[in-house]
């Protein structure tokens, strides 16, 4: 009996002097005066890919964010674009005034600048940077991908001036963030041609065999990442601050991997400091709960999920058809289930974020004039209900209007003497894949019910995301085609280009490859053209790209190629032993912990 | 005369041990084939999933800007790259020929060669999976023995019905049961991961919690096979003989009983550690401990084919090792199976 106590004692002693459960050390450490402060923030899985090019994981990209924080160009907490710390100067010429597309943008490094290992960071690195993205056939045989060249004809170096120069090969609205901004974060070319030598690789391979340990100017530098645990940072005593000048002031920044089933109780209970794009209710709610511990940021996604509709298959080309099944879609049922209360649906795909959203005076995440302007797929009754029979009548408006019609697609919806829809003769079907996250809810929304009172038969196929990536994207490995419409989420940059996925010139015909216009929708082509190559520099570039683009809201608001379904309330959440951490839709964590600060 | 009876000893050692190297060695030349044939059907398997995996691998908005035939170019790049533009066939032999230079293949969705990840992710399983199974067996054996012995007392009746609960358990209800009591509540154990990046807390007390809940899922069911095999044995003539020839009753239990109830206690072993590696997907998720269920889980979601094949390879061949296991297990435990193999 006593060689048992003795063993249990032995065991207890051990766990409770190994646990160390004091409060102290498990939450935020803001110690003293003089004693170092640390901010544990919470992430899901990352891979590790900390270099630009390679990675297709956002967990990955706050780490870029943390260890560069921008290219040549860095972002605002207002999503505009401002010169990084380390450029002194940007200067807008053209080589040719006859060439109107042969922009030339000049930017001069400032003196003395250091990567945060030391390194020099000069001008040479930048021309460095860009021959690295530029130079495809090395990039790609390392399984990494660039854009780069579409918008660079060439780069040039004036080493003795710290000046570097680009020939661009059009001026286009987002060229300040599709090629200038933390996408073509400056690589220390020093440390990568230096590695590369001894190790006999090009400079492309050696970075992805160092994926995990970049050196960059940014706020933090990292210190030690284990694998699929954590990223430990420090303050990078070279950075030469935001575009307010700011600087960090938490001395070590650990992200760590949280399971997605016990992050709200770390966070509660103090475990972790931080977590980002909390946006599901119970989550929430639980987290608003905690008003003694906790602050919170609260914004709209700058993106969301939606139902893109293939616009050139079966009854999906009529836009009748996908307009009817918009009203047949109780949008607020559905966010209901799948988010809970924290979420509103846009009408095309905009998000509250979009400085075109609003007119002078007009607040920011409101529902603006312009927003107000289109056409809702939601009618709603007096009490703000969806109005299941108002929604009916105008769904079978639609359906009737096209149903009279003969001509070319339209001779192929008819309407039978029992008043049922048919294509080709047979009952009016639309077939919706889906991955597992969205089948509660999506069958839940569309009821047996709800199809057979708008006479649309809608069948719901569930399945791995890859099988419907190639369904969507129309990819050679289908044997046939068969759904018209599909779920899935999008995430907008900055600045929005719809050149890049609504463009006819992206759309290749089914089962030949891959298209990235996965709407496949032919919208006015010449309207893409002049949003995209609206000058960026000049008022009336800008008030054009503001006016076109809206126009083209305008369009898909009409036509509706894709029936946006949500757009998440998302929280922020943080220790309240933080303060001045102020983000953003635009302004994500990774930027916005530079100011913050233990509270005194 | 010293070095004779060295020599004597060190040949009665070789005699005892050869027989055994022997066996396994026989054993092992007999598993070829059932490796090769598994490793056939593994691969069809893989190669059948819907999918391509070099879109899943590509991020469509990565790749938005380029022109599409810069597009396709790509994509045939990565192709080739990855191996994937040849037949299937020639992948199957290039696998193997990846496989026997530990050169696993690359994986889509980390990114990376499956070799500079893979040891650390078995490691890992190893280190709760082995753990937990050896503490929840040294604690079965006496819990089982006394159970048995005490056949329908108050105490047998406690146990059956606590095993009972343990077997209806699911282990993620378990694991966040005590992720609540331990961490939520008591706040003296990590909710997750395998080590403090702060470094105050020691190691081993990240292993507590997941090991905790391999123990407690697979104790129950331990208890029960060895108190049924106990039971069966306890009931024997021997056993009788043993006792009425004035044996104490420890030696009767530990020496005469439990060896014969391990029979069937190791070929449940056998068919345990395997299943406990597969089954370990949940508790290795809500720890964020990255294992080989863990993996296996990413891999089929991203239908990851490099990671899958790796992992189901690791599966089988762990399989095939439990089994060459119970077989040894038998000959050491039961002198008839001895006498039948090991020659």
């Amino acid at each position: 009996m006593k060689k048992k106590l003795l063993i249990l004692g032995v065991l207890a002693a051990l766990l409770f002097t190994g646990c160390g459960g004091s409060e102290k050390e498990t939450t935020g450490t803001a110690g003293g005066a003089d004693k170092p402060t640390t901010f544990v923030m919470g992430s899901a899985n990352f891979n590790g890919d900390f270099y630009y090019g390679w990675t297709n994981s956002a967990y990955d990209a706050n780490i870029r964010r943390l260890v560069w924080g921008g290219g040549l160009l860095s972002q605002t907490d207002k999503g505009e674009l401002a010169l990084t710390s380390f450029v002194e100067s940007k200067v807008l010429s053209k080589s040719d005034p006859s060439k109107e597309s042969e922009d030339i943008w000049t930017f001069k490094i400032k003196d003395g600048m250091k990567f945060s290992n030391g390194d020099p960071l000069t001008a040479k690195d930048v021309k460095f940077t860009y021959d690295f993205y530029m130079d495809k056939e090395a990039l790609a045989a390392t399984g990494g991908t660039s854009s780069v060249s579409e918008y660079v004809d060439r780069v040039e170096l004036d080493e003795a001036n710290n000046t570097v120069v680009f020939y661009l090969k059009r001026t286009m609205y987002t060229i300040g963030s599709s090629v200038f901004s933390e996408d073509q974060s400056i690589l220390d070319s020093t440390m990568i041609l230096a590695g590369a030598e001894k190790d006999g690789v090009t400079p492309q391979q050696w970075v992805k065999a160092n994926m995990s340990t970049p050196v960059g100017y940014g706020a933090y530098k990292i210190d030690e990442y284990v694998e699929s645990q954590y990223v430990k940072l420090s303050i990078n005593e070279n950075y030469q601050g935001n575009f307010e000048g700011d600087k960090p002031s938490i001395d070590t920044l650990i992200v760590q991997n949280i399971p997605e089933e016990t992050k709200i109780t770390q966070l509660v209970t103090g475990e972790i400091d931080g977590l980002a794009n909390i946006g599901k209710e119970e989550n929430v709610d639980a987290v608003l709960a905690e008003t003694a511990t906790l602050s919170t940021n609260n914004y709209f996604r700058h993106g969301g999920g939606q139902i893109t509709f293939h616009n050139d298959f079966g009854p999906a080309q009529l836009p009748e058809v996908r307009k009817a099944f918009a009203y047949e879609f109780d949008r607020i049922k559905f966010r209901n289930i799948f988010l809970g209360k924290y979420g509103i649906s846009s009408n095309a795909p905009y998000s509250r974020n979009m400085w075109m959203m609003y007119e002078d005076g007009e607040q920011f995440g409101t529902e603006g004039k312009f927003e107000k302007s289109l056409t809702s797929y939601d009618i709603l009754d007096a009490d703000g209900n969806w109005d299941e029979e108002a929604n009916l009548k105008e769904a079978h408006k639609l359906l009737d209007q096209a149903a009279a019609k003969t001509d070319g697609l339209y001779a192929k919806l008819t309407k039978d003497a029992d008043g049922n829809y048919l294509w080709e003769g047979k009952e009016l079907a639309l077939n919706l894949a889906i991955t597992s996250a969205w089948t509660d809810a999506i069958n839940l929304t569309l009821t047996k019910e709800v199809q057979d009172k708008f006479g649309m038969k809608i069948n719901v196929d569930s399945m791995d995301w890859s099988i419907m990536a190639n369904n969507l994207y129309g990819n050679s490995a289908l044997s046939e085609r068969k759904y018209h419409m599909f779920t899935g989420g999008t995430s907008y940059s900055i600045e929005y280009d719809p050149y890049a996925n609504w463009s006819s010139t992206k759309i290749l015909p089914f089962g030949k490859g891959s298209s990235s216009n996965s709407t496949r929708y032919v919208g006015d082509e010449k309207l893409l053209d002049e949003i995209r190559f609206s000058n960026p520099s000049t008022d009336e570039g800008t008030a054009s790209y503001k006016a076109n683009w809206r126009k083209w809201i305008v369009e898909v608001n009409e036509d509706l190629p894709q029936l946006p379904l949500y757009s998440n309330n998302y929280y922020d959440v943080y220790t309240n032993k933080v303060e001045n951490f102020e983000t953003n839709a635009l302004w994500t964590w990774p930027y916005a912990i530079i100011k913050a600060n233990f509270k005194k | 005369m010293e070095d004779e009876k060295q020599q004597g000893k060190l040949r009665t050692l070789f005699d005892t041990v050869f027989p055994y190297i022997k066996y396994i060695g026989n054993r092992l030349l007999h598993l070829l084939p059932v490796v090769i044939i598994i490793s056939i059907v593994i691969f069809t398997l893989i190669q059948l999933m819907p999918g391509d995996p070099i879109l899943a691998m590509i991020n469509p908005e990565t790749t938005a800007n380029m022109t599409e035939e810069q597009r396709i170019a790509y994509i045939e790049t990565m192709r080739k790259v990855l191996g994937y533009d040849k037949p299937v066939i020639v992948r199957y032999f290039l696998w193997w020929k990846d496989v026997l230079t530990a050169n696993f293949g690359y994986s889509v969705a980390l990114n990376k060669p499956i070799n500079e990840f893979i040891g650390s992710y078995i490691m890992n399983s190893f280190k709760v999976n082995i753990v937990g199974f050896i503490i929840a067996f040294l604690i079965a054996i006496p819990i089982g023995i006394k159970s048995a012995v005490r056949k329908n007392t108050r105490y047998d009746k406690i146990v059956t019905v606590v095993s009972m609960i343990g077997i209806s358990l699911p282990s993620f209800f378990m694991a966040l049961l005590l992720v609540l009591l331990f961490s939520a509540v008591l706040r003296i154990l990590p909710f997750s991961g395998m080590v403090d990046p702060r470094g105050v807390r020691p190691e081993y007390v990240y292993y507590i919690l997941p090991v905790s809940v391999i123990v407690l899922s697979s104790l129950a069911s331990l208890i029960r096979y060895i108190r049924n095999a106990m039971i069966e044995v306890l009931k024997a003539d021997y056993i009788r003989t043993s006792r009425a020839k004035g044996l104490a009753e420890k030696v009767v239990i530990y020496r005469h009983a439990f060896k014969n109830a391990l029979i069937p206690v190791i070929t449940i072993i056998g068919f345990w550690i395997p299943a406990l590696f597969g089954g370990s997907i949940i508790v290795e998720k809500i720890f964020a401990w990255p294992g080989m269920g863990l993996l296996m889980n990413q891999a089929y979601q991203f239908k990851d084919r490099g990671v899958l094949s790796t992992v189901l390879l690791f599966f089988a061949v762990l399989t095939l090792f439990a089994n060459l296991f119970v077989d040894v297990g038998y000959a050491l435990v039961d002198p008839r199976i001895k006498a039948r193999r090991i020659k």
